[in-house]
């Protein structure tokens, strides 16, 4: 299931709280969670539950014995176990297509790929879980003896198809007594209704707009057009995605846990290293704490360890080569800044060095896009060939979509934080009341205005069915 | 306690009682919602939409596992929501208001930059943008409330029909790969409250077209003369000159499609008689037809090309539907500018008609009666008042005995034209193209037909569906609908494919989908707009 559907927002979420709050015992609670959990994994995916479960049950041993034999020979085993078999989940089920693909393609074989789509949330709940098991190898954390709560813990669908990834020591305190105050509920809510706006007001919208140009003819296209499309998808991206992880944040508040921030405005960044410490932060930290420090960081041969590093980065976003040129792209770009880049940047107008990161990211967002490496050229040819004039019909669409280009691009300035802040520093109480009390309208018409929409998407004259 | 910390703890209590208020609010919401959505009563058909809404799947382990079961779930709780018209209502409320205007002027949709031919241009080779084949919405007059036709059964047939023995079986298939097709809607511009159709025909399609009426040609030989109509849309004649390259041109699809017919075959000069008129109600502002008054002047031209002199207007008595007509065009934009600019539906009663008979589909023989003026359409049903909507043969006798009888092969704008013949002819025969199911050359043999009239707006006949079936009408044979349980499968296939679209290889890839959720065959096909055979190969 996702979070921008109706018979979760209206049937799921309703019961779940039910049942939640039907007791104060905390292991009913947890127990409530997980029977939700397992139910939202399978609503798509009834067969790869089992999967999640394999998971689940041996990194709970592997913690176990991490934590057992620590400092000794048994642990490194029993982390190497762990990866094994959570890299090897994902060779199998992610990566097997790509794998059999390219060895077909390097010695001309035809060996037939695995049927299976991807697991849903399989790139997540393993690097959860390797974290874990790593963690208490290290002794940052103390291994969890309960397999209820480490089942609770992998499996919790605020953040099983979509991340954060979030680390055991943030919510290792969760699994007890778990106090909600009204104020972790009213702020859950409200971020949980600022992220599924953001994903069915802007991120589908705008994903409308990528399906038109992005997917079309692209000879046709002009380089006008070409630009609006590659802005669309930046748009639609991280909207979509930081929509994702608001929604997941806020229903985890609402349940008591605060995770951390998984975007911090990216796209204010001033350079690609900027960027990425504010783009899917728990996936960068992820890969800087367990892998780029791991293999010696900065101290030694620095420039292969960032190869590396944003190699795997692109490939853990999907099973394609493309993602790979993206994510070395990435690291082309940062070992730049490094060796000389950043340096200018610091030094030209704060304006530039903005333009800088938006061009690169833009340019960033069609490689990731394109699987395909003909399309890719040919709409990176496209953007760059500066031909085809201002068409007629990319002039109705820009005007008639004006007021929401505008402030899709506004919002992806930190306007909100800084809006709060001042009320709360500068103004007098009663400005706070009066914001508070905006706040809960903004909830009423956030929610309603994306269920409008949501509804809105099952409204087919004399067309189709959608899904 | 100083006046300080009191008025601090009154800001405090209400700031509480603002955080109660946000979570009472958003749980509220949920909670009450998914109860109404629960226990309300569940409507079964949209009026707008113009379609039966998504039925409750029926639960198997099999559905289960392949994700159909859930699938149908979200569509049926999606389709059945709690005020779901007010909720559908506000989101294209939102959706309006995402911008401004320009000119007055606003898309929906996207005139394709990927057309896969070239369009027919003449001489201005500047229009770039064109649209692909695949082409806007289609006839749905079909579909009206039972209640309101008491005395015949509807070419839609409720529900029922669809459990029993589906008379489309029997719709055979030229190339089974063409007919199985994707179908989207058109894109749509809508300029001073009018909604005018993006056209994107191209030279292709339109060599597809004449060939299969050279082809009746061939076939009948001298014994009946052919004549061919390509009406034009509003577009051509109201489409603002800045905007004209969002569009190909129709004039000049048009000449170059009666460039093309065989010397056998007739063609007749719509296009010049709209032309001269077009300070009159022509078309419609939110739905894609024509009106009588376009259809009469189409009426004339072609009399002039039979060589018969037309009747007047004032030889009819002209009547008007009482209710505003809201269309297609606006049930697929929603635009307000449309909902505040709605039609209204004016017919002629011509006079000379002694009877009728329409035939469903499945009984080509067997009639229960039929009307020419359907005067009970409403709603955005009213242009169904022309033929009672798209019945796969109408059969008209009048007080003429001149022996002139001809049969008009049409979609759904020969239903505004055919009544205006019943001054003319003894006998009229309307064929609707799309749902005919007899072999149209004998039947032409058998009724002594002495005229065969194409009459097709300029997107069908630049539509591989259409022209498939024109083809298919030339060499199919009628077989009765056998038993009915292997019936319903096969045409529930149909049906499913017909309707799916740009998910189209998901629709098609899942053919074991369960029949319940979708709508009715007559429905489908309705919906299933012009469709196209490139766009969308089968999966």
């Amino acid at each position: 299931m996702v979070f921008s559907n109706l018979i979760f927002l209206y049937l799921f979420l309703p019961a779940n709280f039910l049942c939640y709050f039907a007791t104060k015992k905390q292991i009913y609670r947890n127990i409530v969670l997980i029977l939700f959990s397992l139910f939202f994994y399978a609503w798509g995916e009834p067969v790869w539950i089992t999967l999640l479960l394999f998971s689940a049950t041996i990194d709970y041993f592997h913690g176990r014995l991490a934590q057992k034999y620590r400092g000794k020979i048994g642990a490194k085993l029993a982390v190497a176990s762990s990866l094994v078999l959570n890299l090897g989940l994902l060779a199998v089920f992610k990566y097997s297509g790509l794998i059999i693909q390219t060895v077909n393609q390097l010695t001309g074989l035809s060996i037939s790929a695995p049927g299976w789509g991807l697991p849903i949330g399989i790139s997540f709940y393993t690097f959860q879980t390797i974290a874990y098991v790593i963690d208490v190898y290290r002794g940052k954390v103390e291994a969890q003896r309960s397999y209820l709560n480490f089942l609770l813990f992998v499996s919790l669908y605020h953040r099983l198809v979509a991340g954060p990834i979030v680390r055991y020591e943030e919510v290792q305190n969760d699994f007890d007594q778990v106090t909600i105050t009204a104020y972790d509920m009213s702020e859950g809510i409200s971020r949980f209704c600022v992220g599924l706006f953001k994903k069915v007001f802007v991120a589908n919208v705008a994903g409308e707009f990528v399906a038109i140009y992005m997917d079309g003819n692209i000879a046709a296209l002009s380089s006008a057009g070409a630009w609006f499309g590659a802005l669309m998808y930046t748009l639609q991206i991280y909207y979509d995605f930081s929509g994702y992880s608001d929604m997941a944040l806020g229903l985890g508040r609402m349940f008591g846990s605060s995770y951390n921030e998984n975007f911090q405005y990216p796209y204010i960044a001033k350079s690609a290293t900027d960027f990425w410490r504010r783009w899917h932060i728990s996936l960068s930290s992820f890969f800087r704490d367990y892998l780029y420090i791991p293999l010696g960081g900065n101290r030694k041969h620095q420039y292969l360890n960032l190869f590396i590093v944003w190699g795997l980065t692109g490939l853990w976003h999907g099973a394609s080569w493309n993602f790979v040129l993206w994510g070395l792209y990435y690291g082309v770009l940062i070992c730049l800044e490094r060796l000389f880049l950043r340096k200018v940047l610091e030094k030209i107008p704060a304006f530039f060095s903005h333009l800088y990161l938006l061009f690169i990211t833009v340019v960033g967002w069609v490689i990731f896009y394109y699987t395909d490496s003909s399309q890719l050229f040919a709409y990176l040819g496209k953007m760059f060939s500066f031909s085809g004039g201002f068409p007629l019909e990319l002039q109705l669409q820009i005007v008639n979509n004006i007021f929401w280009i505008l402030l899709s691009a506004f919002f992806c300035m930190p306007v909100v934080p800084f809006l709060r802040r001042v009320i709360r520093e500068k103004f007098p109480s009663s400005w706070q009341e009066a914001a508070g009390i905006g706040q809960v309208l903004l909830t009423g018409f956030l929610l309603l205005s994306s269920t409008a929409l949501l509804v809105g998407q099952s409204y087919n004259p004399f067309l189709y069915f959608h899904f | 306690m100083d006046k300080a910390t009191r008025r601090q703890r009154q800001h405090d209590r209400r700031m509480r009682r603002i955080l109660y208020a946000n979570c009472i609010l958003f749980l509220g919401l949920l909670f009450v919602i998914g109860i109404l959505s629960l226990i309300l009563p569940k409507k079964t058909v949209s009026e707008y939409e113009r379609r039966e809404l998504a039925k409750r799947p029926d639960f198997s382990a099999q559905a289960l596992f392949q994700g159909n079961y859930i699938r149908d779930l979200e569509l049926y709780y999606a389709d059945t929501f709690p005020f779901r018209d007010a909720f559908v209502e506000a989101g294209a409320w939102l959706k309006e208001h995402r911008g401004l205007e320009m000119d007055d002027g606003r898309l929906y949709g996207q005139p394709e930059t990927s057309a896969p031919e070239e369009p027919v241009v003449s001489t201005d080779s500047s229009a770039s943008v064109e649209s692909s084949e695949v082409l806007p919405g289609v006839p749905v007059e079909g579909s009206q409330p039972e209640s309101s036709q008491p005395e015949f059964s509807q070419p839609s047939e409720s529900s029922s029909e669809t459990s029993s023995a589906p008379p489309e079986s029997s719709v055979p298939a030229v190339d089974p790969e063409s007919e199985v097709v994707g179908e989207q809607n058109g894109p749509v511009f809508i300029v001073n409250g009018m909604a005018l159709q993006i056209f994107g025909g191209t030279q292709r399609a339109c060599d597809l077209y004449t060939d299969a009426i050279n082809r009746y040609a061939e076939e009948l030989g001298d014994s009946v003369q052919i004549y061919n109509m390509v009406v034009p849309t509003s577009t051509d004649f109201y489409m603002p000159e800045k905007y004209r390259s969002l569009t190909n041109s129709q004039k000049d699809n048009i000449d170059y499609i009666y460039s093309r017919l065989s010397p056998k075959v007739k063609s007749v000069d719509a296009y010049s008689v709209l032309a001269e008129h077009t300070d009159e109600y022509l078309f419609f502002n939110t739905d894609h037809h024509w009106t009588g008054l376009g259809a009469y002047y189409a009426y004339t031209a072609f009399a002039e090309a039979a060589g018969f002199e037309a009747k007047k207007l004032s030889d009819y008595e002209t009547r008007r539907l009482p209710n505003p007509f809201l269309g297609t065009l606006y049930a697929q934009t929603q635009n307000s500018s449309l909902k505040n600019n709605p039609d209204y539906v004016d017919y002629y009663i011509v006079p000379g008609l002694e009877s009728v008979q329409q035939y469903l589909k499945g009984s080509p023989y067997t009639s229960n009666g039929g009307l020419v003026w359907a005067e009970y359409a409403t709603g955005a049903n009213s242009y169904g008042v022309f033929l009672q909507g798209d019945y796969p043969l109408t059969t008209i006798q009048t007080n003429n005995h001149n022996g002139k009888r001809i049969v008009v092969v049409k979609e759904s704008y020969g239903n505004a034209f055919a009544p205006f013949l019943i001054a003319d002819y003894e006998e009229i025969f309307v064929v609707d193209l799309r749902y005919f199911e007899l072999n149209l050359p004998d039947f032409i043999r058998e009724n002594q037909v002495t005229d065969l009239l194409f009459l097709n707006n300029v997107f069908a006949a630049n539509t591989a569906l259409h022209i498939n079936r024109i083809e298919a009408m030339r060499t199919q044979e009628y077989a009765e609908p056998v038993t009915a349980p292997a019936d319903t499968e096969s045409s529930s296939e149909d049906v499913e494919q017909e309707t799916s679209s740009d998910e189209v290889s998901t629709e098609a890839s899942s053919k074991e989908d369960d029949v319940s959720v979708l709508p009715e065959e007559e429905d489908a096909e309705q919906a299933s707009g012009w469709e196209d055979m490139e766009i969308f190969p089968t999966g």
